[in-house]
């Protein structure tokens, strides 16, 4: 992370800052998801276990300009690592995304 | 005993994630990419795709100086997209009682320009580290889920 983080091409200081305050938040970054969007139980205390499903949510806010920008995926645990419930449609990338805008334009 | 899913509820959850998956793609590519295209079409494009799918997607129009900029779920999605506007999507259907929850913001002009390419750049390759870093074990509460950072 911190290779991206020192050497992304910060243009305005304000997005550094906002990126950081992103980071360091413990608001509006995870939560559990099942039978309910923002379904129950508290996982963030107790080690993640097999079968816990929850979003991944980080959010930045640059409130001088108005502006709010969000990415959101919803992860399973397995017994060996993490498997991305959706498996990677839509796409992450930005380039993937704009290939999928050309290609449906 | 509903934190921890059975393999029957997380193949609920998956098949909820490709549903809305496949719903977010089709409904950008017949609208979202053009501008001055009413946000309130591409819901009811989303519910034609897909009977099966209930729920109701949170579709935000966001570029600088718009009235729904700022707002985190512009839920009443009257506003008319802008060329330059991104266009977050937040959709988590129901499909047999389980949904699943996938965000993504498609730049209106069918690429991303400078700045958003800079801040939502930003944000996605942070998700790409924070979804590698998860294990088994680890806590999500202690700092090392979350990378520490040099000045």
């Amino acid at each position: 992370m911190n290779s991206v983080w020192t050497e992304w091409p910060w243009s305005r200081l304000e997005y550094r800052q906002a990126a950081r305050t992103m980071i360091d938040s413990d608001v509006a970054f995870t939560h559990p998801v099942g039978m309910a969007v923002h379904d129950v139980g508290d996982y963030k205390q107790g080690p993640l276990q097999p079968g816990l499903v929850f979003a991944l949510d980080p959010q930045m806010w640059i409130p001088d300009e108005q502006l709010y920008i969000r990415v959101e995926d919803t992860v399973v645990v397995t017994s060996d690592g993490r498997r991305v419930a959706h498996q990677g449609m839509p796409p992450l990338e930005l380039e993937a995304i704009e290939s999928v805008m050309r290609h449906n334009a | 005993m509903r934190l921890i899913k059975s393999p029957r509820e997380i193949e609920l959850m998956r098949r909820a994630g490709r549903l809305t998956a496949r719903g977010l793609v089709e409904g950008r590519s017949d609208d979202a990419n053009r501008a001055s295209s009413n946000l309130n079409w591409l819901p009811r494009q989303i519910f034609c795709s897909f009977a099966v799918v209930r729920g109701d997607p949170v579709i935000d129009r966001l570029s600088p100086g718009a009235p729904t900029s700022g707002t985190r779920n512009y839920y009443r999605n009257d506003q008319l997209l802008q060329s330059g506007d991104l266009v977050l999507m937040d959709y988590a259907p129901d499909v047999n009682g389980y949904t699943s929850d996938i965000g993504r913001m498609w730049p209106v002009d069918g690429s991303y320009s400078p700045v958003q390419g800079e801040l939502y750049g930003f944000v996605v390759e942070y998700q790409k580290i924070l979804l590698k870093t998860i294990r088994p074990s680890m806590h999500v509460g202690e700092n090392r889920f979350r990378p520490r950072l040099s000045r």
